[in-house]
């Protein structure tokens, strides 16, 4: 043997922290940025309650006399709203933060829908192959030349003619969710089942075959946890996306109900006020945004490249 | 080649079929159409009248094979909301989105492509990576956002463009067709709509190209073309972009796809009177007519695109031309 | 003054975790006419010399000291557009795999003519003309019918042919061959490596030959460096060095190389690695008290059938289609039968796409075959009457596989991974058991029991190769399948599996189906031999006969075409060559 194993065994913590992975994590400051960021934003909208400065749903905290306030250091800003009151007086710092609460709920819901769907039926399709695979793959080509929101708006209009109209506003956060859910499963599909089809003819696998293992725990147990790279990345990007094809939805009026506003309402809400100057009110919900789809995205993007080293 | 045609032929076909089936089945779902469209007070012989005119006592094989066979000649039905032929409204408002997102995908392609050339060349470059940086922002910021950012610039501070409409328009091609492109205001009202929705486009297209374009440049006759000294100029746009062509190919066609979806957005910001914002109404109206129009419509529109993409690629990959593909695989 | 000089060149590699130095300072020469073979294993640097010289090495590379001068005139600090001058017309290269060297959306005549066309005056036409020639001189049939051909019309070894082509249409001085011929099978190989060494006499060329393959060096160059962990061993005229190894190295590399003259117990205990050799201290397994021993009708070498394979067949389909007549199939084995007697090795021979491999995973059960029956012990386990496999006759077939990086998963400790059997076979009656039998297993394959706690990504191919072997050993099997089990290893680390599934085999009175394109290492490792042809059994004999007196015409053109290496002929057979 050319080496020997004298090196002592390396233990969890140091296995990760000079993993690949970790290594090229800290030596990209752009995504430590970025993942701190991002991490910030998601931590002060899940604790919105504790962490906003008013509840913009409690009827009794607002005043319709502190409506359409600009931001605090602006002429006419008052000090308690530190980014403005929208038009009936809540303060859109507060807003923001229960706002990107609703996106980031219905982003990951949505997106671990995908990945529950995705995920199973392209280990099934590119485990058996054969006619499964190719009526799971027909299918999915077929969603996949439809665009995200083409899907979801069709199925929220399908949803919205089975449902009547007065139960919608209740439903509608359901619906968003399976409508987002069920356009983004065919990425997870595709990435799962390149890889399997892949992993299915590793000798590991056919090993695993003669030592007399059943086809559901190889799939599971030896491919899955093979399988999760690809998965942990598509799984943020489509976090990002899933946000966006949120707020468009919620932007298009056939999102979430204005009585829990998500950003996409905000930002909705906002644009009739845009030609009277009141800027803040679409503005600062649109920067929230869009900094959280950007951390994200820088996020997912690293992952990608790490993970996948040939790749720029 | 017959074969590949052909098969590819048959698939659209299914596809086809299995849409306008949907679409039939949407009809299913908002129970009984006779009450959108009749008044309070009308009788229930009236009402028996209505559905037989209307076919509604037919067996459904019956009734869906009237609406397929109206949807080929452009019959859709009566629209619930609007009361009039879905069919009229469409081609009423086909020009406009037509107009708008065939300026576009040109100007997303004619940018994006250069750009993900230049960028998957120059990988380490100062001006690939601003550029990147740069795509990435473009990314991440939803189009309706980029839309009412210009809109708060150009219209509201500067005042220089219309924020919404088409502006005037002319009737040309014997009066059905009512182009933007022949007025000053229809040009200048097409300047903010275009470019809000070719920005999330051209930044797509870009990334992808790029990412090809560096995947090829590491090929093995990548290797080879540089070893036998071949120049910059031949190896970059004679061996590398010939390869990366067929992903761009696919890349163009989902991306019209993905057009006919964000027309929708950007239609609806700018209030541009087009088929996109006429779907929106209907969802939000729960108008099943226009609905289902446009769903066969828009799957006409992709099967038609993955067909030229299909036949684009038989034009670029001699691989595909051959017949003997396996037979000469190993020898 | 040589054609090319290199003078103390050091190639480093910065990575995030420090720099990697793949050449430490070597000093090469090559004149005019002259063919230097660079030999070597994985990890010496052999490779990034050819890249260096042509000024292609990619980053994180970069020639960190030392000169390269060529013709006279230094080259290795020219600025990118020099070097293009040089390149393809003063300097030509091949590289390893031909099926991807070449831009499939070009036909060859456009791709030789625009290098032609880049190198000289010439204009598209005279290139065309040129080019026919050319492809006449490497051997290229109908050369003026096949320029509008695309690559993938082409077979490996005749796309081997063009790369060529492609590489000497600007008549370069100076040819470097990475892995010329590593991608093509024997047949193909002899015929190009006796081109290249036409071609290099008939222009006076002067080539670098870098490569793993003894044989390749014995067949075709003049003078060998030996090359180990970035530094020259020892060089000298290629008969010398193969004949009589200076230094310590190259002793044992030679020694390792299977030879295919003589058979020999075991090959020659290797030495000089750093970090020493196999483990001496291995103890042997005593059947009648070793938990490998608790199994049915363990040892018994009585010489009768274990396996009997009767009119295999095996159909892929190629695509699947609704019209009948746009079905095709690929027909990988057709009518093999033999048997396999208990305890001996028994071994399929064959180049890439013969049918051994699929032979091999029919009888483990992978694939069930189209047509034929498989027998394993007088039980029916493939074909008509065959019913489910039975755990316990599950457990007596296993099998090794060829790539030590897929064949393990990489997820898994290595203890899961050779306990994975005992738990689903419940061999142990406990954790504690189990634990126990994989640190007993694990030292049985030379690894020993600290390897239990690491993933395979800490080990080298060949320390993986003695894990699946451990993994395969923990069902107690009776019959091994090794499906080319040491061809994606050196040739130092194959010596050593091979010579410890001699052992194993010995010891626990193992069935071997021992699968390879090699024919020295199936010499060294079989009792009878089977030789496949698309798909065919074309002959069938023991082991001696068959490479003393080979029956069929194909044996004998394999043995032919087979490289030998000079010194170990000339170490027992002087002067028959």
């Amino acid at each position: 043997m050319p080496e020997t194993l004298s090196k002592p065994v390396p233990s969890r913590w140091h296995r990760i922290r000079h993993s690949d992975l970790a290594i090229s994590f800290l030596s990209s400051p752009v995504t430590v940025a970025a993942a701190v960021v991002a991490l910030l934003m998601i931590l002060a909208s899940v604790g919105a309650s504790l962490v906003a400065p008013h509840n913009p749903y409690d009827m009794g905290s607002i005043d319709i006399f502190d409506s359409m306030l600009p931001p605090s250091w602006e002429e006419g800003g008052d000090t308690r709203f530190l980014l403005g009151t929208d038009a009936i007086g809540r303060g859109i710092l507060s807003t923001i933060l229960y706002g990107s609460r609703m996106s980031i709920f219905i982003g990951v819901v949505s997106v671990a829908l995908s990945l529950l769907i995705g995920v199973t039926l392209g280990l099934i399709a590119g485990y058996r192959g054969g006619l499964i695979d190719a009526i799971i793959m027909r299918i999915a080509e077929v969603q996949l030349s439809l665009p995200t929101i083409l899907v979801a708006l069709l199925i929220n209009g399908i949803l919205r003619a089975v449902a009547p109209p007065s139960t919608m506003d209740k439903v509608a956060i359901l619906v968003l969710i399976l409508s987002i859910g069920l356009s983004n499963w065919v990425q997870f599909a595709r990435a799962v089942r390149a890889s399997t089809m892949v992993e299915r003819g590793q000798e590991y696998v056919l090993a695993a075959r003669l030592i007399g293992i059943g086809q559901l725990a190889i799939m599971f147990r030896h491919i899955l946890p093979n399988v999760m790279g690809p998965i942990l990345v598509i799984a943020t990007l489509n976090l990002s996306g899933a946000i966006l094809t949120e707020a468009t939805l919620s932007f298009l009026g056939v999102g979430v109900p204005a009585t829990q506003p998500s950003l996409g309402t905000l930002i909705n809400d906002g644009t009739n006020y845009l030609f009277s100057g009141a800027w803040w009110i679409t503005i600062f919900p649109g920067v929230a945004l869009a900094l959280l789809v950007l951390t994200v995205n820088l996020v997912g993007d690293w992952m990608r490249d790490a993970l996948n080293p040939t790749l720029g | 080649m017959i074969r590949y045609v052909s098969g590819r032929l048959a698939q659209s076909l299914l596809v086809m079929f299995l849409v306008a089936a949907v679409a039939f089945s949407l009809f299913g779902f908002v129970g009984d159409p006779i009450r959108q469209m009749i008044t309070e007070d009308a009788s229930q012989a009236e009402i028996e009248r209505l559905r037989e005119v209307m076919g509604l006592n037919d067996p459904v094989t019956v009734q869906f094979w009237r609406y397929i066979s109206g949807a080929v000649h452009g019959d859709f039905g009566v629209s619930y909301f609007h009361k009039r032929p879905v069919g009229a409204l469409i081609a009423e408002r086909l020009p406009a989105t037509f107009e708008l997102a065939g300026l576009s995908v040109l100007l997303s392609i004619l940018i994006g492509i250069p750009l993900g050339v230049y960028t998957g060349l120059h990988r380490f470059g100062r001006g690939a990576r601003a550029l990147m940086a740069l795509s990435l922002v473009g990314i991440s910021i939803p189009t309706f956002l980029i839309g009412i950012m210009l809109i708060y610039l150009f219209s509201v501070i500067l005042g220089w463009l219309p924020s919404f409409g088409r502006g005037e328009t002319v009737t040309v091609l014997g009066g059905f067709w009512r182009t933007g492109f022949l007025t000053t205001s229809g040009l200048q009202s097409l300047i903010l709509p275009s470019i809000t929705l070719a920005l999330f486009q051209t930044t797509m297209i870009m990334r992808l190209v790029r990412a090809e374009m560096l995947d090829v440049m590491r090929t093995d006759y990548i290797k080879f073309a540089r070893a036998r000294g071949l120049g910059t100029q031949a190896i970059n746009f004679r061996h590398a972009l010939k390869n990366t062509l067929m992903p761009v190919v696919t890349v163009i066609g989902l991306q019209l796809g993905n057009v006919i979806a964000f027309a929708i957005i950007t239609e609806s910001v700018f209030q541009w009177p087009g088929m996109g914002r006429l779907f929106l109404q209907a969802i939000q109206q729960v108008d099943i007519p226009v609905m289902s129009a446009y769903l066969i419509m828009i799957a006409f529109f992709f099967v038609v695109i993955n067909l030229i993409t299909d036949l684009a690629y038989y034009a670029i990959d001699p691989r595909l031309r051959s017949n003997a593909l396996k037979g000469t695989a190993h020898a | 003054m040589s054609l090319l000089d290199l003078k103390d060149l050091k190639i480093h590699f910065d990575t995030r975790r420090g720099t990697v130095e793949a050449v430490r300072g070597i000093d090469l020469s090559v004149e005019r006419g002259e063919i230097l073979g660079v030999v070597g294993e994985s990890g010496a640097g052999k490779s990034t010399i050819g890249n260096a010289v042509i000024g292609l090495l990619e980053p994180p590379g970069r020639i960190a000291g030392g000169e390269v001068w060529f013709d006279g005139q230094r080259i290795d600090q020219l600025s990118e557009p020099e070097m293009r001058r040089i390149r393809g017309r003063r300097i030509g290269m091949i590289f390893q795999d031909p099926m991807t060297s070449l831009n499939p959306l070009l036909t060859i005549g456009d791709q030789i003519a625009e290098t032609i066309c880049r190198h000289s005056d010439m204009s598209h036409t005279q290139a065309m003309t040129r080019a026919v020639e050319l492809l006449r001189e490497v051997g290229i049939p109908d050369p003026e019918g096949r320029l509008n051909a695309y690559p993938h019309q082409f077979s490996g070894g005749m796309r081997q042919r063009v790369v060529i082509t492609l590489a000497l249409c600007a008549d370069p001085d100076l040819l470097i061959c990475d892995e010329p011929t590593t991608a093509l099978d024997v047949s193909v190989q002899a015929q190009i490596l006796s081109l290249l060494r036409r071609l290099c006499r008939d222009r006076n060329l002067g080539a670098i030959f870098i490569t793993h393959d003894m044989g390749v060096i014995s067949e075709v160059t003049d003078r060998v460096a030996v090359m180990y962990r970035g530094r020259v061993v020892e060089t000298g005229r290629t008969g010398d060095v193969l004949g009589h190894p200076g230094h310590a190295y190259s002793k044992s590399l030679l020694g390792a190389v299977p030879r295919a003259d003589v058979r020999l117990d075991r090959f020659p205990q290797l030495d000089y690695h750093e970090a020493g050799a196999d483990r001496a201290d291995r103890t042997v397994i005593d059947l009648g008290t070793h938990w490998l021993g608790r199994r049915s009708g363990a040892g018994d070498t009585t010489g009768q059938a274990l396996v009997q394979v009767d009119h295999l067949t095996m159909r892929f389909a190629q695509n699947r289609s609704i019209i009948p007549a746009w079905r095709r199939s690929f027909t990988a084995v057709r009518d093999v039968s033999f048997d396999i007697r208990r305890g001996e090795t028994f071994g399929l021979v064959g180049e890439s796409g013969s049918g051994k491999s699929t032979v091999a995973r029919m009888i483990a059960g992978l694939y069930d075959p189209s047509y034929g029956r498989i027998r394993y012990d007088g039980t029916e386990i493939a074909g008509p009457e065959a019913r489910p496999i039975s755990p316990a006759m599950r457990q007596q077939i296993q099998m090794i596989f060829q790539d030590p990086f897929s064949s393990l998963n990489r997820r898994k400790r290595v203890s899961d991974i050779v306990s994975e059997p005992i738990r689903h076979h419940r061999l142990a009656s406990g954790q504690a058991e189990a634990d126990g039998i994989v640190a007993d297993l694990l030292d049985h394959v030379g690894l020993g029991a600290e390897a239990a706690n690491r993933y395979p990504h800490e080990f080298s191919g060949g320390q993986r190769q003695r894990i699946s072997i451990a993994r395969a050993l923990a069902t107690r099997p009776r019959f091994l399948i090794c499906d080319e089990p040491t061809s994606a290893l050196d040739v130092s680390i194959q010596a050593q599996i091979l010579n410890l599934l001699k052992n194993l085999q010995d010891e626990l009175g193992l069935t071997l189906l021992f699968i390879s394109h090699d024919l020295p290492v199936i010499r060294q490792m079989c009792d009878r031999i089977g030789v496949m042809k698309a798909g065919e059994l074309v002959e069938l004999a023991p082991a001696e006969q068959l490479f003393e007196a080979p029956q069929h015409p194909y044996t004998a053109e394999l043995l032919a075409l087979m490289p030998r290496v000079l010194g170990q002929e000339d170490r027992t057979r002087a002067g028959k060559r």
